[in-house]
């Protein structure tokens, strides 16, 4: 593997070389990110994800793939530059936009983040109530996604009873209940066996041919090359192309 | 055939730190908030009776001619009696007290001895006025009975029901100020509780910003645990408040204080509803602006 020189050129910006124009669901343009008045974890980071791309953002720990997510799904705002999602600039929401654009963004973080108390059935169908359906009307789609994922005869138990593979598949179950515009996932076959990990990638391919936007951090080279994806490589909290470009990024990149 | 899911769970958890603690302390404060309120209600009705009662009378002293005889008392009270009731018409109930009772009036007063029979006591009459119309007006009433030859003094109570009406105030004030203060406590102990409840969640509400609920859904979780909880600490208070004021009006030895029928004790028991609602509204509202303060403050300090 060669690594390449680190991106300089600010994507949001250099629209002409992309194939074919799709409004861009992430764009980030200068940003740097520090926490409180420690050195910068992420540095002059331009990058964009297009509505429907498929992407793949790797690393080695510690470089800044979860600081890169956390800024994706607005749980951190940068310390400068500007990042703008679903075509708003994130600076200037208020709290009930910024929970709107949240809704639309479907989140599966490496500690899982299951509720406690809180059976699997309830935790999957956390962002369906939150969005004020009722029982009834999730019900449904709740089991059908749970056996799904596997987790069919595990509705009821609560995560603390749960594997590390089974956590994690209901995560992910969590994260795609609401079919979110954007999909973003953090180690998301860490803990789950090779076929399982497999069935979950054919998921978040499924739902990026129906239209989602993926973005998934992983260290898993194997993972990688199962899919013709954009890859983004982080090191040093910069941002460099790499790997199996898909075609349209090796347009926009290059 | 798939089995029914069980009933919708609580997105925060259900039982929290220290709750029983809490509601513990809710229901002490609400059974001292509703004694408070019981007592200035039973002041207030008391002193009503009272005022109402002197109000409508005075005593009249009549000031005797020296005595010859027996009949000389009885001859000089009926006539001052006779003139009260021409000027204050028919309606007034005007009854010369005799010694005999003048006597027993007198002796709690001086160590329970008995009074030589030979010791004439002040002539005394009392008025009692129809209706509320009020005592009559007691330097007018003297003038007028002067006019028909007879000096008397005439008390219309008017020193004593200002007294009363004072002491009732103040009581009324007290128990008042009170019930304030025992609101202004729940209110804090409810913020004291949803701060710490929302440090223990933490965790949960971090997830809750994850999938997009909004700072009002939040609170709204934390609104309606403060009223739980407030429902049920205020309940039992006032439950046991209205226990125990149900038997003090039936075994007391003062049930003048307390309900003295079903009228009265429906009004106050209405009043301790109205209490309780007042109870479990301060405490939720509390406990939403505190989340939705805290929220604020968290949102800021990342």
């Amino acid at each position: 593997m060669t690594r390449s020189e680190p991106n300089s050129k600010s994507p949001g910006l250099n629209t002409k070389a992309r194939s074919t124009e799709r409004p861009d669901i992430i764009a980030f343009r200068d940003v740097g990110l520090r926490y409180g008045r420690g050195p910068e974890i992420l540095s002059d980071v331009n990058l964009t994800l297009p509505q429907g791309s498929f992407s793949f953002l790797t690393g080695p720990s510690g470089a800044g793939k979860s600081s890169l997510l956390k800024l994706c799904y607005l749980a951190l705002a940068p310390s400068r530059g500007h990042i703008s999602t679903f075509g708003q600039d994130a600076a200037l929401l208020d709290n009930r936009e910024t929970q709107a654009v949240r809704r639309r963004i479907g989140v599966v973080l490496q500690d899982f983040t299951l509720i406690d108390h809180l059976s699997v059935f309830e935790n999957v169908s956390l962002p369906l109530r939150v969005a004020g359906q009722s029982r009834a009307q999730y019900t449904q789609d709740v089991t059908e996604l749970l056996q799904w994922v596997g987790l069919g005869h595990r509705m009821q138990a609560f995560p603390s009873t749960l594997s590390g593979g089974e956590k994690q598949r209901a995560a992910i179950a969590r994260a795609v209940i609401a079919k979110p515009n954007l999909l973003i996932a953090d180690e998301p076959t860490g803990n789950v066996d090779p076929e399982i990990g497999r069935r979950l990638l054919r998921l978040f391919a499924e739902m990026n041919r129906m239209g989602t936007t993926v973005m998934i951090a992983t260290h898993d080279i194997d993972l990688i090359q199962e899919l013709e994806a954009r890859v983004f490589r982080i090191e040093d909290g910069r941002i460099y192309k790499g790997l199996n470009a898909a075609p349209d990024f090796e347009e926009t990149y290059s | 055939m798939s089995r029914p899911l069980p009933p919708q769970q609580s997105i925060l958890m259900p039982r929290g730190h220290n709750v029983r603690a809490l509601i513990t302390v809710l229901a002490i404060m609400a059974f001292l908030a509703a004694l408070a309120l019981l007592f200035s209600r039973a002041t207030s009705r008391l002193s009503g009776d009272w005022q109402a009662q002197l109000s409508n009378s005075a005593t009249v002293q009549i000031s005797l001619a020296p005595l010859s005889t027996e009949n000389d008392f009885e001859t000089q009270m009926d006539q001052a009696a006779e003139s009260l009731q021409s000027i204050l018409g028919s309606e007034a109930k005007v009854t010369v007290v005799q010694q005999s009772q003048s006597r027993e009036l007198i002796r709690p007063w001086i160590g329970n001895l008995e009074l030589p029979e030979s010791l004439t006591l002040p002539g005394l009459i009392t008025i009692e006025t129809a209706g509320n119309s009020g005592a009559p007006n007691a330097v007018l009433l003297e003038t007028q009975l002067q006019k028909n030859g007879i000096v008397a003094s005439v008390d219309d109570h008017s020193r004593w029901t200002d007294q009363i009406r004072g002491t009732a105030r103040l009581l009324v004030f007290g128990g008042t100020s009170l019930l304030i203060l025992l609101l202004v406590a729940g209110i804090s102990v409810n913020l004291f509780a949803t701060r710490s409840a929302m440090a223990a969640q933490r965790s949960i509400i971090s997830v809750l910003a994850q999938v997009g609920a909004t700072d009002g859904f939040i609170a709204r979780l934390f609104v309606g645990q403060a009223g739980r909880r407030s429902a049920s600490g205020a309940g039992i208070g006032l439950i046991l408040a209205w226990a125990i004021w149900s038997a003090l009006s039936l075994f007391s030895s003062v049930p003048e204080l307390f309900w003295s029928g079903w009228g009265e004790a429906l009004n106050d028991t209405l009043w301790l509803f109205g209490l309780w609602v007042l109870f479990v509204l301060v405490c939720a509202i509390a406990a939403g602006l505190a989340t939705k303060r805290a929220l604020i403050r968290e949102r800021k300090r990342a």
